[in-house]
């Protein structure tokens, strides 16, 4: 990497850090440290919501998933605008008047100190693990496109998160994630111009696009309704209000950003900029994908994004097969290429026919690359045991890495990591507040002073951000772990929106009838994995529901404490 | 006080629009933007898939 862009990381990492610190000094007390003093505008506060969302990981695989797939990926979000709305109206004021620190805490004011300590327990195991993957899966990738060690790209996402998350608070957390918003969306707009400049000279981008559409990757709606599909109009719409209920309304990463803002109005017009943005911004970032497909319909890609183990397979036994699919993938490239040079001329030329045959022998020409595609990674599984090997997540960082410019490299680095740590000091933050306000304050030391508790924020931040890195170590070689940590996310936030809803919408509802209802809800949640083929969106719609029924039978099937 | 097992505690109103201001055009403003944006990608999508 060129030491410009070395420069750009190196002014980047550090201007984080400084303002962090610098803010340290304007958290005084833990409700400063936690809620900044409910002190922050409304448009910080909403920029800080859409950096959580957004993790490394969402941006380099959105991207990939755009080349490799498409667009379709973008109708999980149609559930959100309105997942805000109803969000606005119900549990944003309740957080808000009910002056908590955090969103299982009010479970105790409504129901019982079991209830809370049991949600905040969930949300600790699965974000716990969680901001481990979000550590993991980005330093993974950078080390092997960069050349970097794992142990460096894991410390350099890490240790800058953890030392301003610590020393400043949520106050530095959100304005570190205004930043990083800034540069993450920078850096995509700066990819998606360099992409259409890039194109051959006398190729419209319109003339592109059409011969992407023709594989399929610019199918955006599928009306369809097939509870097994993921990405479907109907599994965003109602699937994907569920699982954004129950990500803004009851995870405290996110609970913990609208609670800082100056008002109820401040926290509801964060959320709206979301309801407003998050569809164009996640569609621009799988058109983005899509772009780097078309680059490469006229520069040829690598056979393989991740190179992980490509020199294991070359020093091996298998080697002259791969080298085969090697220059099976470049006549296949080449076919294709002039494929999509004749599918232009024939658009241009606007005779229909021509438009059909050129259209099906480019079809026909990116299956056959695909199919070498596949056969290459299907080698690198059985060569090297790595059954989860995939590359999609390899395919933006390649692409930035050896196409753009000096300069850009090291804006898009700078985005990357931007987009890591938004969403680990949010975290790391959250965690912190949880671990110290729903257990430590409440069941180990509930009357020591505001400073002891700050000191004590501040260690808990350190131990979680030491943790999210050792464990991203760690995790980096168990990918099944990850999808085990994914699932526990699918299993918690229908069952936790449940209790919530148990909570404010049904007022004979008890804290036996909310307490064995969430545990049951996730037991049905886990019986519907194993017995049925649904997609994980619709779990969360299961899991509300389970245990909404189950809540409200226990509940009526005892006497309410006033009559009792 | 400590909170007890069973207890019906703190109840709000389910919809709860109080505030400084008025929110109804702005939630009209989300659900409008979203009609438009959806039948804008759905019209991207059949001009360039087509």
């Amino acid at each position: 990497m060129h030491p410009i862009d070395w420069l750009i990381i190196g002014v980047y990492l550090t201007w984080v850090i400084y303002d962090g610190l610098k803010r340290s000094k304007a958290t005084d007390g833990v409700e400063g440290y936690f809620l900044a003093g409910r002190s922050l505008p409304w448009w910080a506060v909403g920029l800080s919501v859409m950096a959580t969302q957004m993790s490394a990981i969402t941006l380099v695989g959105t991207t990939g998933q755009g080349y490799d797939d498409g667009m379709r990926f973008v109708q999980f979000y149609f559930g959100l605008p309105v997942a805000m709305i109803i969000l606005s109206v119900t549990l944003v004021p309740f957080f808000y008047r009910a002056k908590v620190f955090t969103a299982y805490e009010y479970l105790e004011r409504r129901f019982d100190a079991k209830t809370r300590a049991l949600a905040g327990l969930l949300f600790l195991i699965s974000r716990g693990l969680a901001v481990g993957v979000i550590v993991s899966a980005p330093a993974v990738v950078l080390s092997i496109v960069l050349g970097w060690s794992l142990v460096f790209t894991a410390l350099a996402i890490g240790v800058p998160t953890t030392l301003y998350t610590m020393f400043g608070g949520v106050q530095a957390v959100t304005w570190a994630d205004v930043k990083q918003m800034v540069v993450i969306v920078g850096g995509v707009g700066a990819a998606v111009l360099v992409l259409i400049l890039s194109l051959p000279d006398g190729v419209g981008v319109g003339e592109a696009l059409h011969v992407a559409g023709a594989t399929g990757r610019l199918t955006t709606i599928d009306f369809s309704l097939d509870f097994t599909e993921t990405y479907t109009f109907w599994s965003g719409v109602v699937g994907g209000l569920f699982l954004m209920l129950g990500y803004f309304g009851c995870d405290q990463s996110q609970v913990q950003r609208y609670l800082t803002a100056q008002s109820v109005d401040a926290g509801r017009r964060s959320l709206l900029m979301s309801a407003f943005w998050k569809i164009p911004l996640q569609a621009l970032i799988l058109l983005t994908g899509v772009l780097v497909f078309v680059f490469y319909l006229f520069h040829e890609p690598p056979m393989l994004f991740n190179a992980a183990h490509e020199g294991e397979i070359r020093a091996g036994a298998r080697a002259t097969e791969f080298t085969e699919l090697e220059t099976r993938f470049h006549t296949a490239f080449e076919d294709r290429r002039d494929a999509a040079d004749q599918m232009i001329a024939a658009r241009r030329s606007g005779d229909a026919a021509a438009i059909v045959d050129t259209r099906g022998h480019f079809v026909d020409s990116q299956a056959q690359l695909t199919e070498v595609r596949a056969g290459a990674i299907d080698l690198v599984r059985e060569v090297s045991g790595d059954t989860a090997y995939t590359d999609v997540n390899y395919v933006f960082p390649t692409f930035i890495t050896t196409r753009l410019p000096v300069g850009l490299v090291g804006l898009l680095i700078a985005a990357v990591l931007a987009a890591a740590m938004s969403s680990i000091a949010a975290e790391l933050n959250a965690l912190s507040a949880t671990t110290v306000m729903d257990f430590y304050r409440r069941h180990f030391k509930p009357d020591a002073t505001d400073r002891h508790y700050l000191f004590v924020s501040k260690v808990s931040t350190a131990f979680w951000g030491v943790f999210a890195t050792g464990f991203a170590l760690y995790a980096a070689n168990l990918g099944s772990l990850i999808e085990v940590v994914n699932r526990v996310g699918s299993y918690f936030y229908g069952s936790l929106l449940g209790v919530f809803v148990l909570a404010i919408a049904v007022p004979r509802a008890t804290a036996n009838g909310a307490f064995w209802g969430l545990l049951a809800g996730m037991a049905v949640v886990g019986l519907v994995e194993a017995t049925s083929e649904i997609s994980f969106i619709w779990y969360n719609v299961v899991g509300a529901l389970a245990v909404v029924a189950v809540g409200c039978i226990l509940s009526f099937l005892t006497p309410s404490p006033v009559e009792a | 006080m400590t909170p007890t097992s069973g207890d019906v505690r703190e109840r709000h109103p389910v919809i709860d629009t109080r505030g400084e201001e008025p929110f109804g055009f702005l939630y009209l403003a989300v659900v409008a933007t979203e009609v438009v944006v959806l039948t804008g990608l759905w019209w991207f999508s059949q001009y360039f898939s087509g």
